[in-house]
């Protein structure tokens, strides 16, 4: 009883458990397009994460929920509410602020006008970029250009670390 | 103090399908894959380059307690969970278009940079991949 008495003791009762621990591969086994990832929430994040990283790779496309739920292979309504309890924000308002990283990156690194960049990032009018601008940096296009310094670190993290405002959910 | 960096880590979800990925896509080799009982020693190295290994892990017990391990498995297929690997290539167009043929999840097309050009990828569990080809 003495070793019994030492072994570790496993609390039975806490946050609800996705699987039984040890049967995570056949409890909750599902199958996905790549046949990496056998949990649902796991699988879940991952075709999110296919859909957000196709907003960081066609940011200047015309992207909207319907075409990035199908690369999530989810329903529409349930893309904009997963993805939001996913990654904390809407996947509007993180197009957004990819959007307004490119449009800083290009009024720091280029000589290109303000509209041109506009158009160059997938915004489709001047006045929706400038608000959406303002809202999430705090400053207009123009005088941000003027107050930019250049940075020269590998571009993966300039884009992360660069991307403007706190990841809040906002619609 | 200090002669190399040898060994790195990151976490993947399944071992074979991590040797699928980094060695029959990305063309990588293994370094050691030796089962050490409480463990599977897994790493990966450039063809050639031994001298630099990446630890493929799989988080869970008894390393990590099962709901830790739930934890950094959630966060890496959110892509939070750290995994970064850059990695240098001589022809930067041309693995694109390789690694573009076998299907892996492209996150950035070839862009022309201050240090020279890449692009980005991510492995099936959510790590992320760039691969450079350096200004010469």
């Amino acid at each position: 009883m003495a070793g019994r008495q030492e072994r570790p003791v496993v609390p039975e009762t806490g946050p609800v458990r996705w699987c039984v621990p040890g049967t995570r591969l056949t409890a909750v086994a599902m199958t996905c397009c790549d046949g990496a990832v056998t949990n649902a929430v796991e699988e879940s994040n991952r075709r999110l994460l296919r859909a957000r990283d196709a907003m960081d790779r066609a940011y200047a496309q015309p992207l909207d929920v319907p075409a990035l739920a199908r690369i999530a292979h989810v329903s529409p309504a349930h893309f904009s509410r997963t993805f939001r309890a996913t990654f904390g924000e809407t996947p509007h308002r993180y197009l957004q602020r990819r959007r307004i990283e490119r449009a800083m990156f290009l009024l720091r690194e280029t000589s290109r006008n303000v509209t041109e960049i506009c158009f160059d990032v997938g915004f489709a009018s001047p006045g929706t970029f400038s608000r959406t601008f303002h809202d999430i940096v705090g400053c207009s296009p123009r005088q941000y250009r003027k107050q930019a310094v250049t940075t020269n670190v590998p571009t993966c993290f300039t884009m992360a670390w660069t991307r403007p405002g706190p990841a809040r959910p906002a619609d | 103090m200090f002669t190399a960096i040898t060994h790195s880590q990151i976490y993947v979800l399944d071992q074979d399908e991590a040797l699928d990925f980094y060695v029959g896509k990305l063309g990588m080799e293994v370094g050691a894959d030796a089962d050490l009982g409480f463990m599977r020693w897994l790493t990966v190295n450039v063809p050639g380059r031994p001298d630099r290994q990446i630890l493929l892990e799989e988080p869970g017990p008894p390393r990590l307690p099962e709901e830790t391990a739930q934890q950094v498995r959630a966060l890496l297929t959110k892509g939070a969970a750290g995994g970064h690997l850059i990695l240098s290539t001589e022809n930067c167009r041309k693995t694109y278009e390789t690694l573009r043929g076998k299907g892996v999840d492209i996150t950035e097309e070839p862009t022309e940079r201050p240090y020279g050009i890449d692009f980005g990828l991510r492995d099936p569990f959510g790590n992320s991949i760039r691969i450079t080809q350096p200004t010469a």
